[in-house]
């Protein structure tokens, strides 16, 4: 308890406003992790997952844009008109109430471990980026539950680029990627469709997804201070980075409460 | 592109007047208070002015049904989520329809804008302080007409003859107690007004009176309208 007043009163001043905290049982954590596209955070987390899990701890986790509520509404937008960047980032926020009413806040009143794949931080950077008010988007999310720790996997936006170029043969190859069953090029192929929605990759994508990545990682450096992100450098082996994820997981639900 | 969006939420709010060459008249007020009626009959007198003229309606559309469906689905819905989904609603008219329109220097007659949306949330129990900031993005009316008639004039109104049928198509119909569903309309209508009444004096809204005959409500509106028109007061 002294923690979280500790870390509200240490945060900007613009943005104290998380929801006051409830009552948590012991063991109760919410874990963020949080990186640009292609940074690996995905996987982390699911290797997580599956590590907390096999120590027995009780483990949900969620995805930004996951709600079964805007979902529908956002493939439709995608295939036949888009929505406006406004209407975006307050389906975004929608989604993110949702899951937090519907997912996080039970979990945690059960006393569950929280895994979040992406969390507000993720709409503050997006929003911010395409010059949105800050302060009318930190206020739209003032309902939110402020997380136990937050996990920046840093990578640059150079790295990201690399990583979606290699990734780009693999996905022209096969248009089609579900008939082929291989598990590995699948994941990949998960990974990818999430970033981006069409696999052609003409120069001037590749220009704008650099552009994209570049001012999405402006926003996380400018965030890290702000809200006392963990940075875990991502530009690793998997196994590194989980290890490292693993290690500080640990410390944190072992620290007193 | 930047400096709109940055203009739409936050800076420049519904609170402060917009500085678009156009203008936006919004009609608020319960259902069956007469709006349309009268907004068709605005945009004839506006057009054979000269002005080029728009109509928007709001009242959840195509993109918000899909949501409230898959919302339903899960059971009872989060009042700020509900608020949420309508704000999207409006944010994407705002920007495809509305604001297009006020840069070409058009009369926008908005059939519902935010003071409904505002007014339905409030009823619903949303936090004031935060579904007001949500609605930062939108332009303020030029001028925002409030359809003032009873709970009771509108429910009669708006039900003809089969009353249950057609409350069920009406907003508020999501906090309906089963058992008593024209009672909990009523109460909610009774709690949309309250909510109405309250942001005619906070908001500056033009207080119509729609028991008045369609002719004279139409004199009315056409000298508040005239008042807000581009020319008139530069």
């Amino acid at each position: 308890m002294e923690n979280e007043q500790r870390r509200i009163s240490g945060a900007d001043e613009h943005f104290n406003s998380f929801a006051t905290p409830l009552l948590r049982p012991e063991g109760a954590k919410l874990i963020v992790l949080e990186g640009i596209d292609l940074s690996g955070r995905t996987t982390q987390v699911h290797l997580l997952r599956d590590w907390l899990s096999a120590q027995k701890y009780h483990v949900t986790t969620t995805a930004w844009r996951t709600s079964p509520l805007i979902s529908d509404v956002l493939a439709r937008a995608r295939t036949k008109s888009p929505l406006r960047p406004l209407t975006y980032s307050l389906l975004y926020c929608a989604d993110h109430l949702d899951r937090t009413e519907r997912v996080m806040r039970p979990a945690l009143e059960r006393g569950e471990i929280v895994l979040a794949d992406r969390y507000v931080y993720t709409a503050f950077a997006r929003d911010e980026a395409r010059g949105l008010d800050k302060q009318w988007v930190r206020n739209l999310y003032r309902f939110t539950l402020e997380p136990d720790a937050v996990f920046y996997l840093h990578i640059s936006p150079e790295e990201a680029v690399r990583r979606r170029v290699a990734l780009q043969p693999r996905i022209s190859l096969e248009a089609k990627p579900e008939k082929h069953g291989e598990k590995k090029q699948k994941k990949l192929l998960e990974r990818a469709a999430t970033t981006v929605q069409s696999p052609a990759l003409a120069p001037q994508t590749l220009e704008s997804f650099h552009d994209f990545e570049m001012n999405m990682y402006s926003q996380y450096q400018r965030m890290q201070k702000e809200f006392n992100f963990t940075v875990v450098e991502g530009d690793q082996s998997i196994d590194l980075v989980q290890v490292t994820l693993r290690r500080a997981v640990l410390r944190l639900l072992l620290e007193p409460e | 592109m930047a400096t709109d969006l940055n203009k739409q939420a936050g800076n420049s709010s519904f609170l402060e007047p917009h500085r678009y060459p156009g203008r936006l008249v919004a009609a608020e007020g319960l259902d069956g208070s007469g709006k349309s009626t009268q907004l068709q009959l605005l945009s004839f007198w506006l057009r054979s002015e000269g002005y080029e003229v728009i109509i928007t309606e709001w009242n959840s559309s195509k993109l918000i049904k899909r949501a409230l469906k898959a919302g339903r689905k899960q059971g009872v819905m989060d009042t700020k989520l509900l608020s949420l989904l309508h704000a999207a609603d409006i944010a994407e008219m705002h920007q495809r329809e509305i604001l297009p329109a006020l840069k070409r220097g058009a009369v926008v007659l908005a059939d519902r804008y935010i003071y409904t949306a505002l007014a339905r949330d409030l009823a619903r129990g949303v936090e004031a302080e935060w579904v007001q900031h949500v609605y930062q993005f939108a332009v303020r009316p030029d001028l925002g007409v409030y359809f003032q008639i009873s709970a009771e004039e509108a429910l009669h109104r708006a039900s003809g003859s089969h009353p249950l049928l057609k409350y069920e198509q009406q907003a508020g119909m999501d906090l309906a107690r089963q058992s008593d569903p024209v009672g909990s309309f009523r109460s909610f209508q009774q709690s949309v007004l309250r909510a109405y009444e309250a942001m005619v004096g906070r908001f500056e809204l033009f207080c119509l009176d729609a028991t008045q005959p369609v002719k004279q409500q139409q004199r009315l509106l056409r000298d508040a309208v005239q008042r807000v028109l581009p020319g008139e007061n530069e």
